[in-house]
């Protein structure tokens, strides 16, 4: 569980690499992007000290599915193997309680979001030309979540 | 931590009720059934010891998906609360990784179908 210290502009890992560990911020600032670099890079989190990251690559070994670049000099980072979890559990186990808990309300919310888009899709197809401000701002909702969807697939 | 007794063939929980609890089985079987006690009741797992039950209803609040029975006598449970699962997972460690894995699973699978959806959404709109 070594502590490394990082510069501004440090990239930790890139969106598709492999992975198998996960990071403890201990001081300083990491930026999470989806297609950095590219037309589409977007921001999707600013973290720091006692912020944890990289966990989804050690919990199931996926491809990094974001970048993470240092945005502040001297930040310094713990690098967690999945042998070292259990210590790392041990010694700060609010953290991962949180992170556990963190889990559940994506998944809690990305089912509610499910089951809105299915009853958009059902709605949009019975109610033909006349669709209500609601529907319509449901519609538009789910479409942009499209794209959103696609650009991380074609990076 | 609680632990429950159950003889065989008693309900556990059943299909549709919520209770914010999970179970950690200490010894003994136990059935999940879909459709419990009516014609279209099927057998859809069998769990053992060490084997956790229950956790979606812990975790995400979800109504029980299914009825989870005894299989023989001395079926013995451990019930975790939300308070005990810190506790519960500095006693079993190696349980966390698995529940995690399992919730990763599921967020997997979950946002594949949302993105489904989605590109159907978006496809009526600019056909």
């Amino acid at each position: 569980m070594g502590v490394k210290t990082f510069s501004r502009g440090d990239i930790i890992f890139r969106q598709g690499d492999p992975g198998d560990c996960m990071f403890d911020i201990q001081s300083g600032a990491v930026d999470i992007y989806v297609n950095f670099g590219g037309t589409n890079e977007k921001k999707i989190a600013g973290l720091s000290a006692g912020d944890l990251f990289g966990e989804m690559s050690l919990i199931d070994y996926s491809p990094r599915s974001a970048t993470a670049v240092v945005s502040a000099d001297d930040t310094e980072i713990r690098d967690i193997s999945k042998d070292e979890f259990v210590a790392f559990f041990k010694k700060e186990p609010i953290k991962i309680i949180n992170l556990l808990q963190q889990m559940c309300d994506r998944v809690t919310k990305t089912t509610q979001d499910y089951l809105e888009a299915c009853r958009t899709l059902y709605e949009r197809q019975e109610t033909g030309a006349e669709k209500d401000a609601d529907l319509q701002a449901r519609i538009r909702k789910f479409s942009n979540l499209h794209k959103d969807f696609d650009s991380r697939v074609n990076a | 931590m609680n632990s429950k007794e159950f003889k065989s063939g008693q309900v556990i929980f059943k299909q549709g009720d919520s209770e914010l609890c999970m179970y950690d089985i200490q010894k003994g079987r136990v059935g999940i059934y879909s459709e419990y006690g009516t014609p279209a009741e099927k057998l859809i797992a069998e769990l053992s010891i060490g084997e956790v039950v229950g956790d979606r209803g812990l975790l995400e609040r979800t109504p029980r998906s299914a009825t989870a029975v005894a299989l023989e006598d001395d079926t013995i449970l451990m019930e975790i609360r939300e308070e005990n699962l810190k506790d519960y997972f500095l006693k079993e460690p190696e349980k966390l990784l698995l529940l995690m894995r399992n919730l990763s699973d599921r967020l997997r699978k979950i946002n594949g179908k949302l993105a489904d959806v989605c590109r159907k959404i978006y496809e009526a709109e600019n056909a």
